[in-house]
């Protein structure tokens, strides 16, 4: 129904403007204000200024009484034409856009509704679980028991090795899915091109190029180590040193990070690095009380001394320095950088659309959000035994010696341990 | 003097024209290539708020089970949440199928409202009295949230200056008719381009009263959703945000809806979205531009996204005005060829900027062969010129007459379970 009425429309619009454009020549003499050039005398003359011959003078001058009806039937005719021509154009110059339009309205390519995954639920090992499962409806895993050769269905057919145990020699490649009952180890600088599931414990050897990993036992990764996708484990991971740890690492148990590595997304309860033990919460912080116990929204930067106390939250359009051993009992939240020197326990949030810089032996309880930079000094603690808390820092994150944190970490830029 | 009023109203709507395609322009080519802010659901956080979920039904028989399956499959624990139908008066099995989920799931708490008036204000208004949570989500009856939307709402508020959240409808009947695929590349422009470049820029993030939420005190503070005014979501993002709030966008938490199948439906819906619209323009334009919360841009953004249903009325008045000038010969090519100018671009670029928009949308959405049907936005464009403007005279004489405004149900269409 819109689409009829808006042809009519286009229709009639056309015919009343296509009507007036008519060329006046067509339509008999002259009329005055036209820009026929004449003479002196009223003559009509050429551009040259001479006086047109009879012939022009004829086309001038009014019909003869019989002829009137068939110029008139002639102009009536060729406007015809001229009209249904136009239309017919102009028709095709509206249809042409609509057509592609048509053809996906009448032999629907893409109707159905954009998909959501009505079954997402978030899940720290994503990648693992999803690669347990598709092992499990492919293989029936659950009921492999002895080693031999099988063949999943993916993409296209991959081999599967399942084997009892394993130890991959150093300098060769594997272009085969790995699947071990048992434990798992690798010399130095072995290449995996394919996944592999380890049901023991999994010690990776140096400079090894993993494509991606679960293991149900403890897992160690060598030095300067590559991994291309994930790793996932059931138990502890350690990562030694000058790894790069691709999109994800996730341990519900200890993930200890070894300083030079790079990573995107880690989750470990808790995350720590330099193998250290997690240090211990200062709970005994001695402190000045500030005298707002209000929430605090304001547009300028804010400069905590040292020792306050800040009892509700805490918002700000400007950067937010809290001086050594603050104590903020509720969320900060800047539009700026938020910087928290050493000694400082925050027990709830912090926000930022800039930077978070934590200084050394800072304690957060709550998550760590910043569309900027997050920066954590040594010592730092954050989260807690039993909880889980987040750290993420959009353009990157970069963990100063030894740090524990409770959760997860994740960034889109860079990701380090320095 | 009339002629002068009219030239200048000409020139005033060009201005506005530009203005809004400016806007539209801005948006799309952000959600290019501007820098995307993230959103809080990569946040793993162990401890998560007591919910409250809001589901008002007037005679939803055909929708009701629908959203209570989907929202007890929630991967929210279970004692972290209750869920709360508000049978609003309803004179279908509604009040008997919101019975027997009650049986089966102890979180499940249907309010039966049977006197007073009804309305989904009203409605809000009731139910948050029984409310434990101190978080209300809000979703619609006709919607299917999948299973980690809870959670993905929830996380926001651990931003402390966070009072409403709002995550992205999809429409799921799409492939109904020419409407329903017209409105689903709408709704992807709105909400992929509009909303989300808005959260990047940190513009007015729009709480749409569904698939969202907020802080109970927050509302409690405010006095409550205003009967009077139809669209209560409308006036609660402008009311957080006058008071120094933000409305957290959730690109990626999305919830399939219905949307509706016939013109007449539609008409109905647009014209109510118009006519609360431009109530809430009404009272809170000044508040906006005298808040000391926001930023100048958050005062720019809020105007126009206030008086964001006024600019058909003032198109459509143009293009009345136009054609009066044009009868009264007063369009020539020298005192008019600053409104022509200006009025041709709009005509250009102020209809092509939100197809564009949409265009942008859908290719960040993935989607190929839908675009195909952009040009059939015409339609959609040259309907909602005509309803939006009846409901933003509607607005007008109501503050004029002072009478009553009744809610009215958009027409549901579920033909089974999707």
């Amino acid at each position: 129904m819109p689409m009829r009425c808006f042809f009519l429309l286009i229709t009639a619009i056309f015919l009343f403007v296509s009507a007036g454009d008519i060329p006046a020549q067509e339509k008999g003499p002259p009329m005055k204000g036209t820009m026929t050039p004449v003479n002196q005398e009223g003559k009509i003359v050429t551009s040259d200024g001479e006086p047109q011959g009879d012939t022009a003078r004829a086309s001038q001058e009014p019909p003869a009484k019989g002829a009137t009806g068939d110029s008139g039937r002639a102009y009536l005719f060729g406007a015809t034409w001229y009209i249904a021509i136009t239309i017919l154009i102009l028709m095709v110059f509206i249809l042409i856009p609509f057509l592609p339009g048509m053809i996906e309205l009448f032999r629907p390519k893409d109707e159905k509704p954009l998909a959501l995954n009505m079954n997402f639920s978030k899940d720290y090992k994503y990648f693992g679980r999803s690669f347990q499962k598709i092992l499990e409806n492919g293989l029936g895993t659950k009921k492999i028991t002895e080693p031999g050769e099988y063949t999943l269905f993916l993409s296209k057919p991959e081999k599967v090795r399942v084997v009892a145990r394993e130890r991959a020699e150093g300098n060769k490649t594997t272009d085969e899915i790995l699947y071990v009952l048992g434990d798992f180890s690798s010399g130095n600088r072995a290449e995996f091109r394919k996944e592999i599931y380890v049901k023991g414990s999994c010690d990776i050897g140096e400079r090894n190029t993993l494509r991606a990993l679960y293991c149900e036992g403890d897992l160690v990764i060598g030095k300067g180590t590559v991994v291309i996708r994930w790793v996932d484990g059931d138990r502890d991971i350690e990562v030694k040193e000058g790894c790069r740890l691709g999109m994800s690492v996730a341990s519900p148990q200890r993930l200890d990070v070894a300083h030079d590595c790079s990573f995107s997304r880690m989750f470990g309860l808790p995350i720590t690095t330099y193998q250290a033990q997690p240090p211990s919460i200062p709970r005994d912080i001695q402190v000045k009380n500030i005298s707002d116990t209000t929430m605090v929204i304001t547009k300028e930067e804010i400069i905590i001394p040292p020792l306050t106390t800040i009892p509700r939250d805490l918002v700000t359009h400007q950067r937010v320095v809290l001086r050594e051993k603050c104590f903020a009992k509720a969320n900060i939240k800047s539009y700026r950088d938020i910087i928290v020197e050493q000694g400082s326990r925050i027990e709830g949030n912090l926000f930022s659309e800039g930077d978070v810089i934590i200084g050394a032996g800072c304690t957060i309880l709550g998550n760590v959000f910043s569309q900027g930079r997050v920066e954590i000094g040594n010592g730092v603690h954050v989260g807690e035994k039993g909880q889980i808390k987040s750290v993420i820092g959009k353009k990157g994150v970069f963990l100063k010696g030894n740090v524990a944190l409770y959760g997860y970490l994740m960034t889109e830029g860079e990701g380090k341990v320095l | 003097m009339v002629v002068l009023i009219l030239k200048i109203y000409i020139v005033f709507v060009a201005f506005v024209m530009v203005i809004y395609f400016t806007r539209h322009f801005i948006f799309s080519l952000n959600r290019i290539y501007g820098e995307q802010r993230f959103y809080y659901q990569d946040i793993f956080d162990s401890n998560l708020p007591f919910l409250s979920v809001l589901i008002p039904m007037h005679n939803e028989e055909k929708v009701a089970a629908h959203i209570l399956d989907a929202l007890a499959d929630a991967d929210y624990p279970k004692d972290r949440f209750e869920l709360i139908p508000i049978n609003d008066h309803s004179d279908d099995q509604t009040g008997n199928i919101l019975d027997e989920y009650a049986a089966r799931y102890p979180f499940v708490k249907p309010l039966h409202r049977k006197t007073g008036d009804r309305g989904k204000q009203l409605a809000l208004n009731d139910a948050i009295r029984v409310t434990t949570g101190e978080i209300l989500l809000v979703f619609d009856a006709d919607y299917l949230p999948p299973r980690g939307v809870l959670r993905d709402l929830a996380v926001c508020f651990n931003d402390p200056e966070v009072g409403a959240a709002m995550g992205r409808v999809v429409p799921v009947n799409t492939s109904r008719n020419l409407l329903t695929r017209i409105l689903d590349l709408e709704r992807s422009g709105g909400y992929q381009v509009d909303q989300q470049a808005r959260h990047n820029l940190l513009l007015i993030a729009q709480y749409g009263g569904t698939v969202g939420g907020f802080r109970k005190t927050l509302l409690h503070a405010c006095g409550g959703f205003d009967p009077r005014v139809i669209t209560e979501d409308t006036e609660l993002t402008f009311k957080l945000y006058v008071n120094g709030w933000k409305v957290a966008y959730a690109n990626r938490v999305e919830c399939y809806e219905e949307v509706p199948e016939t013109w007449v439906t539609r008409a109905r819906q647009i014209r109510r979205w118009a006519r609360g619209h431009t109530q809430v323009m009404f009272r809170y334009f000044i508040p906006v531009l005298r808040s000391p919360f926001l930023t100048l841009r958050e005062k720019m953004d809020g105007v126009l996204l206030l008086s964001v249903y006024t600019v058909p009325a003032i198109l459509f008045l143009g293009i009345a005005d136009s054609v009066a000038l044009f009868f009264l010969g007063e369009i020539n090519l020298l005192t008019g060829v600053l409104p022509i100018l200006l009025t041709v671009t709009c005509n250009t670029f102020g209809n092509f900027a939100p197809f564009y928009q949409i265009g942008i949308a859908s290719f960040l959405d993935g989607s190929q062969e839908r675009i195909r049907l952009l040009p059939f936005l015409i339609f959609n464009f040259l309907f909602s010129l005509w309803y939006t403007t009846q409901g933003f005279f509607d607005a007008v004489f109501d503050v004029i007459s002072a009478r009553q405004v009744k809610w009215h149900k958009t027409k549901r269409f579920r033909r089974s379970t999707t």
